[in-house]
């Protein structure tokens, strides 16, 4: 009798206590906190004080909270609000604080901050620290050379950094011939491609290379199309006015799907523009 | 099973004796000192501040009771044996086990009692030198619901050192026992809901995801019974979490306790 | 009636970091104590004298066999209801007085406020404690310690003595009190089991007494016919009977 009720009672708990566990996770996670941790908001000397010996550990903590706050976004397709992509910022450079030789937080930065959030500046500075201290690594400097030509359209500048890349030890061989190759006019959907492969080599990050592929998926169309204008150009010597055109001169069987779900379209110059918030397009203008 | 209460009353005299009562007081002295200088460092949110010293305090004051005193008195009474003492008195082991988790509570619960005391003493001095301006937003109830939640998450912690201590024979590792699950039960929410997020990406194998889950149910939410930030911004409690936490805090201790007097029946004490 | 009784008791501990070996440390143990009888185990270190009380004191369960106090299985509710245990190495709560102590003991029995005060003056003042009696255990030298829990054993003038080593680390003032009180005890009617290794004290105290090797209970005598034994065969005047007997014992046993 006794073996029997206690029995009774302990399974009791236990639902009861399961009920609760899962009932809690689904409530935060409904209303999530507005904030990835407090400890971003303190000065870096006390910071480090603050995590003792135990530093790299949590970077890496803060760099799992950090990769959960935006994969969440992500796989719901939402936005994040400016202030969201500044406190991102803010972590990813406690993070570089804590543990400066740490890769991943450059990486995540330069992966989301000037694409959706037009952070190029803040990005950039953050790559500069990386190039000073991960001496024996080409990719910050490669980021550098895509920032500069991507977004801030400065091509000396630009070459300059992928000079640099290119010189250290473990850079792909084409880097030194790929400045040669950009003109300023039709490289950017090439630059981006090329940037995009590299990026998603080093990603293991499902949430995040979802998000790269769909990327790279847009800008292979967009240079597909843009290729196709030329040729278009080429044979006609006008730009199409639009993109139907391409498909009535048989040139494209039909105009492919925007991944970002808009509709492509042409401008003046032959470029290829989607009206999706294709952010690429959006925030890439400076 | 009216010996509970006598085993709470010894386990708590014990632990009191220790001069742990003089810690606490001379600690929350500093505590107040503390908590009303650095806050005038800060020029906007003097309130917040003060309340994240204070309540991190407590919450710290409370951790003693799990992390030193309550090892030193479950481990060390089988290790000095001490244990005889109160078996030989024709005490079931499930009512020595039930007293001493409730002398351990009353612990636990004085110690909160007198750094909350503190963490108000403080409040009052603050609200004399700072301008009052600061203090609009404040009130007492999310101090206090945020306080009584770090109480029950710190029982939660207790019963599972009681556990630990009725499965082992040494304190070090009901020490890193205790440890591991304080560790775990801080990060394993966060951990679960990235482990989640991957699974709609691309495969990860259903063993992981499966463990992970496992986890959640298994280890104590401890992150969950953390309402600082709350009380730290005054921001309305939603009743169905408190409900919901509070079910969970005893439902879990309940568990708990269940399977530490399970094993504890079924032990030797030589 | 018996009141201590045990039937082929086994009992093993697993040692060793991963619990793979096994020490043997009873092997086949049965006897039985009667009611008012004082019952003494002898034997060397390590003998399995202490396992058999705890085993009485349902701290310890035997691998097999059957063991019972009052013919109530042990570790059964109630069958603990009338006995004062005495540790080996009796260790109270450092930090807590002698008295608190008491008053635990008073307390978990259910005694009232009235009661209580008195048990605990007769308990002080049979050990001589009642100066120090709200002085924290950790001050006390270990004979003080060893009277201090002989207060708490005796505490409810309980029907039933288990005493471990009760004479261990006492001076001889010590050692009188604790005979004296089981002689007390004794006269009063009560059941004593208890073991010791200084073979003179047992010898003046017990009915019979049992000699445990190696885990083994390879002999139980009376008092008396050891005395019978001695007178016959015995040529070294310089041991007490039960030493003779004793030594004997152990050394066939090792040879």
């Amino acid at each position: 009798m006794k073996i029997w009720r206690n029995l009774f009672l302990f399974t009791g708990a236990c639902v009861l206590s399961s009920y609760c566990a899962s009932g809690l996770y689904q409530l935060h996670n409904n209303n999530r906190e507005k904030k990835i941790s407090h400890f971003t908001m303190i000065p870096e000397p006390m910071a480090r004080a603050m995590t003792l010996e135990f530093p790299g550990i949590t970077s890496d903590y803060l760099m799992l909270k950090t990769l959960t706050y935006m994969g969440e976004r992500i796989m719901k397709d939402e936005e994040l609000t400016p202030d969201e992509w500044q406190m991102i910022y803010q972590t990813l450079v406690q993070i570089s604080n804590l543990d400066p030789r740490f890769i991943d937080p450059y990486i995540i930065a330069q992966m989301s901050l000037p694409w959706d959030a037009g952070m190029v500046e803040e990005t950039n500075i953050l790559l500069e620290k990386a190039a000073k201290i991960l001496t024996n690594d080409y990719r910050p400097y490669f980021f550098l050379w895509y920032n500069h030509f991507k977004f801030l359209d400065n091509p000396e500048k630009a070459a300059y950094y992928l000079e640099k890349a290119a010189a250290i030890p473990g850079a792909p061989p084409y880097f030194s011939t790929l400045a040669a190759r950009l003109n300023l006019y039709a490289g950017k959907t090439y630059a981006g491609v090329v940037f995009l492969q590299e990026m998603i080599k080093e990603t293991n990050d499902p949430a995040l290379l979802k998000s790269l592929r769909r990327r790279l998926q847009a800008l292979q169309k967009i240079g597909f199309l843009e290729q196709k204008i030329q040729k278009y150009r080429k044979r006609y010597q006008v730009f199409p006015k639009e993109l139907q055109e391409l498909v009535d001169k048989g040139l494209i069987t039909k105009i492919p799907p925007d991944p970002y779900g808009g509709k492509f379209y042409i401008m003046e110059n032959g470029r290829v523009y989607t009206s999706s918030n294709l952010v690429l397009q959006k925030k890439g203008k400076k | 099973m009216n010996s509970i209460l006598p085993i709470a009353v010894i386990t708590f005299k014990e632990g009191l004796r220790r001069r742990v009562l003089y810690g606490v007081m001379v600690a929350s002295l500093l505590l107040i000192l503390f908590a009303v200088l650095i806050s005038g460092l800060f020029m906007r949110d003097i309130l917040k501040v003060m309340v994240d010293i204070c309540l991190s305090s407590i919450s710290l004051g409370g951790l003693l009771v799990p992390f030193f005193l309550a090892i030193n008195l479950l481990a060390g009474d089988i290790e000095n044996r001490t244990i005889y003492t109160l078996l030989a008195r024709n005490i079931s082991r499930s009512s020595y086990i039930l007293g001493k988790f409730l002398g351990l509570a009353m612990l636990t619960g004085i110690i909160i009692i007198i750094l909350m005391i503190a963490t108000l003493v403080a409040i009052y001095c603050a609200t004399l030198i700072y301008p009052a301006h600061n203090f609009l937003h404040f009130t007492l109830s999310p101090l206090f619901i945020s306080t009584l939640m770090a109480f029950l998450g710190v029982l939660v912690l207790n019963s599972t050192v009681l556990l630990w201590c009725s499965v082992t024979t040494s304190s070090f590792l009901a020490t890193l026992l205790t440890l591991s699950t304080y560790i775990i039960g801080h990060s394993v929410e966060d951990v679960v809901r990235f482990m989640n997020l991957k699974n709609t990406g691309v495969e990860i194998s259903p063993m992981i995801q499966a463990t992970a889950k496992a986890v959640l149910y298994i280890f104590p939410n401890l992150a969950a019974f953390d309402l600082k930030q709350q009380a730290a911004y005054s921001l309305p409690f939603v009743s169905q979490e408190i409900t919901l936490l509070g079910l969970y805090g005893l439902s879990y201790i309940s568990i708990m306790l269940f399977l530490a007097i399970f094993f504890f029946k079924r032990r030797d004490l030589p | 009636m018996s009141i201590f009784s045990c039937n082929q008791i086994h009992k093993s501990y697993q040692t060793g970091c991963l619990k793979h070996t096994r020490k043997k440390a009873l092997t086949d143990v049965s006897f039985q104590v009667k009611q008012r009888e004082v019952f003494g185990i002898i034997g060397l270190n390590g003998a399995g004298k202490s396992t058999i009380l705890k085993i009485f004191m349902a701290f310890v369960k035997p691998d097999k066999g059957t063991v019972s106090i009052n013919d109530q299985p042990v570790a059964s509710k109630g069958s603990h209801q009338s006995i004062g245990y005495l540790p080996e190495h009796p260790s109270l709560y450092p930090h807590l007085s002698i008295k608190e102590h008491l008053q635990f003991g008073c307390r978990v029995a259910g005694l009232s406020a009235q009661e209580e005060k008195k048990r605990i003056q007769t308990a002080l003042e049979t050990v001589d404690l009642t100066e120090v009696a709200k002085m924290p255990i950790r001050g006390f030298s270990k004979g003080m310690t060893q009277r201090a829990a002989l207060a708490y054993t005796i505490l409810l003038k309980p029907e039933i003595l288990i005493l471990d080593e009760p004479m261990s680390g006492l001076d001889p003032l010590g050692r009188q009190l604790v005979l004296d009180i089981i002689q007390e005890y004794h006269d009063r009617g009560a059941t004593i089991l208890f073991c010791s290794h200084i073979l003179t004290d047992v010898e003046r105290i017990c009915d019979r007494i049992g000699i445990m090797h190696q885990g083994q209970l390879v002999s139980v005598v009376t008092a008396d016919s050891l005395d019978k034994d001695y007178v016959s065969t015995s040529t070294k005047g310089s041991q007490t009977p039960l030493e003779h007997y004793f030594l004997n014992t152990v050394r066939t046993e090792i040879s």
